[in-house]
């Protein structure tokens, strides 16, 4: 009898960036998310609880790893800033309708 | 009038933010002050990022920035000076401009298409036309001028 065995890993990430995301701060976090996308990272949550600015360019890195994670078969899952100020380019570049939003890690992860 | 001088290195954007935070916080008659300071600040960083990553090419110069409130309306006004590259009005596809008396030369900022969800770069002009009342460009002098303005409502 021939038995076709296939070990699926479906490797989560919880990625929980603090204080701002701009154009100073944004280059370190896309080498971070580079580095566990090249590890084998598919499905991630990015907890921006605890973000209180975010930029285009902090935009930027998220679309980025948006379009990668979907070309690998994975998603991204997102937790919004409590900060207004972070909160804001969110919903005024619709981000909050592009990504999947969740109210808690937890949640986030209990989604994929 | 506040003035503020900064290396157009993105390491000093939050030090612009932080002092355009703290003299809006000074303006005790402007409606709803928290969420005017923070629509102030991400259109101006956006702008001000824009001047290092652009006219600067990241290679380094000086940001000359005032900021102030208008004489005959309840605003806030800010000067964004510097000596790169002139910005282009007729290269930015998605724009439109139309003549401003503000200075010499002066391209008054009408309307930004909406970006892309996946579009990585160019969302800074739509964010700042989005958040302020009137954003203007000049360039005069050997220098680039960006001229913003919000409302209190």
């Amino acid at each position: 009898m021939e038995i076709a065995i296939k070990d699926i890993i479906e490797r989560r990430v919880v990625i929980a960036p603090r204080d701002r995301i701009d154009a100073f701060s944004a280059p370190e976090l896309r080498s971070e998310i580079e580095r566990l996308l090249l590890d084998g990272a598919t499905h991630f949550v990015l907890d921006l609880s605890d973000v209180s600015f975010l930029d285009s360019s902090g935009l930027a890195v998220l679309v980025s790893l948006l379009k990668r994670a979907r070309q690998t078969g994975g998603d991204v899952k997102l937790v919004m800033p409590r900060e207004d100020a972070a909160q804001r380019i969110l919903k005024l570049t619709k981000f909050d309708r592009v990504f999947d939003v969740a109210a808690s890690v937890d949640a986030a992860l209990a989604a994929f | 009038m506040v003035e503020l001088n900064i290396p157009a290195e993105h390491r000093y954007l939050s030090m612009a933010d932080a002092w355009m935070t703290a003299f809006i916080e000074r303006q005790d008659d402007i409606a709803n002050r928290d969420d005017f300071s923070n629509e102030f600040v991400l259109a101006a960083h956006e702008l001000v990022a824009n001047v290092m990553d652009h006219a600067y090419g990241g290679r380094g110069g000086k940001i000359s920035m005032t900021i102030d409130r208008a004489k005959s309306a309840k605003a806030v006004v800010m000067r964004i000076v510097d000596q790169g590259k002139p910005f282009s009005t007729q290269s930015r596809v998605g724009t439109t401009w139309s003549a401003s008396g503000e200075c010499p030369g002066g391209r008054r900022l009408e309307s930004v298409s909406e970006p892309e969800w996946d579009q990585v770069r160019g969302r800074g002009l739509f964010l700042a036309n989005s958040l302020l009342d009137s954003v203007v460009y000049c360039h005069t002098g050997g220098e680039n001028l960006w001229l913003l303005t919000k409302l209190s409502k």
